[in-house]
């Protein structure tokens, strides 16, 4: 619930303040929000499994984000930026819709 | 793979939805309030992005698409300075034509010029010669009169006048009923005057040589005299008559 409401909050305050993205932000925040939204839904469906821990969902998620940003940026570094996080994002994309489809299973099998 | 296992039965569906009612509980402790933490980060982050989006398309922008633009935008420039340059000759010529025009209506006003003195329906000025030949006996005939303007247009004279008539090309001098001279139908006492503009350092020279003009006025009974000026004026003016039956060849 907590959990839910915080990304509510987010977004409220984000539409309404309208912060501005620092620069050296701005090339790893899609990607950061992808893969933060990969974690979301993996632990959506291990709540699901009656197995969610909070410490795996926390460590996943920062680790999802950094390590996204991070091939963000060697792929700027090695001039491969574009497709880099082309397959990063396809890769995450993939995750998604797949415990999309569990957490689907799980719950609306009638 | 965990993720495809179907939950066999309505039991373990109920499950599934306890689980997740049990998960969402909310309960203070801290795992809990990092959670939140992130997923509150999570959704700033998204709003942020997508109003960033929507505020500048070429922020979101990759390499490749900002070289394609920078790519048209430069081309779109080399573009342009052609067209500039293209009009920039056009300029150029028409200014230049215009030019020529000018060059051409001024020496076409020189030449109207020339031709109104040369016709006689201008006044004219310059430094030229004060003839007169005065005749007390009406001995001076036309022929000598005729050989004193022969002599000052042979020497250069540009305009002249005798009395109150400006000779021009179709000037004639004729002898009058009783002894005077009759230049183009007006009839002319004597002394004659003769007003001649040119260079009068040639022309009375050219009067007074020997056996010249200024003898045989000498010779026939009248009296010569000359005086140069240096600025004389000729008002005497034609009317120029319009021809009827030419036309100027094209």
């Amino acid at each position: 619930m907590i959990a839910i409401i915080g990304l509510l909050l987010g977004v409220i305050i984000g539409v309404v303040l309208q912060p501005d993205v620092p620069v050296f932000l701005q090339p790893y925040l899609p990607i950061a929000v992808v893969a933060a939204l990969d974690t979301l839904a993996g632990g959506l469906r291990a709540a699901l499994d009656g197995a969610f821990d909070s410490h795996v969902f926390i460590t996943s998620f920062l680790f999802n984000v950094l390590i996204a940003a991070f091939l963000v940026f060697l792929g700027d570094q090695l001039g491969v930026g574009a497709q880099l996080s082309t397959a990063v994002i396809v890769v995450l994309g993939i995750r998604i819709f797949s415990n999309a489809a569990a957490i689907r299973r799980r719950l609306l099998r009638s | 793979m965990t993720g495809t296992r179907i939950p066999e039965s309505h039991g373990q569906q109920r499950r599934a939805w306890r689980n997740l009612r049990g998960t969402l509980a909310p309960r203070a402790t801290l795992s809990q309030l990092i959670v939140g933490l992130l997923c509150f980060l999570l959704g700033l982050s998204i709003a942020v992005q997508v109003g960033q989006r929507e505020e500048d398309s070429l922020q979101g922008a990759s390499q490749q698409e900002l070289l394609r633009l920078l790519d048209e935008s430069g081309r779109h420039v080399d573009s342009l300075e052609d067209e500039n340059a293209e009009l920039d000759r056009t300029l150029a010529s028409l200014e230049a034509g215009q030019e020529d025009d000018a060059a051409a209506q001024s020496a076409a006003a020189e030449r109207l010029e020339d031709l109104e003195i040369l016709a006689g329906t201008v006044p004219a000025e310059g430094r030229g010669l004060h003839v007169t030949i005065s005749d007390p006996a009406g001995s001076v005939s036309t022929g000598i009169v005729l050989g004193v303007v022969q002599e000052l247009r042979n020497a250069g004279a540009e305009v002249l006048q005798i009395g109150p008539v400006r000779v021009i090309a179709s000037t004639s001098i004729t002898a009058g009923a009783d002894g005077g001279i009759v230049v183009d139908g007006t009839e002319i006492p004597s002394p004659y005057v003769i007003r001649a503009i040119g260079d009068p350092t040639v022309m009375e020279p050219a009067l007074k040589i020997p056996g010249g003009a200024a003898d045989s006025v000498s010779s026939a009974g009248g009296t010569f005299t000359v005086r140069a000026e240096d600025e004389m004026r000729i008002d005497a003016v034609r009317e120029l008559a319009e021809p009827t039956h030419s036309q100027v060849v094209k």
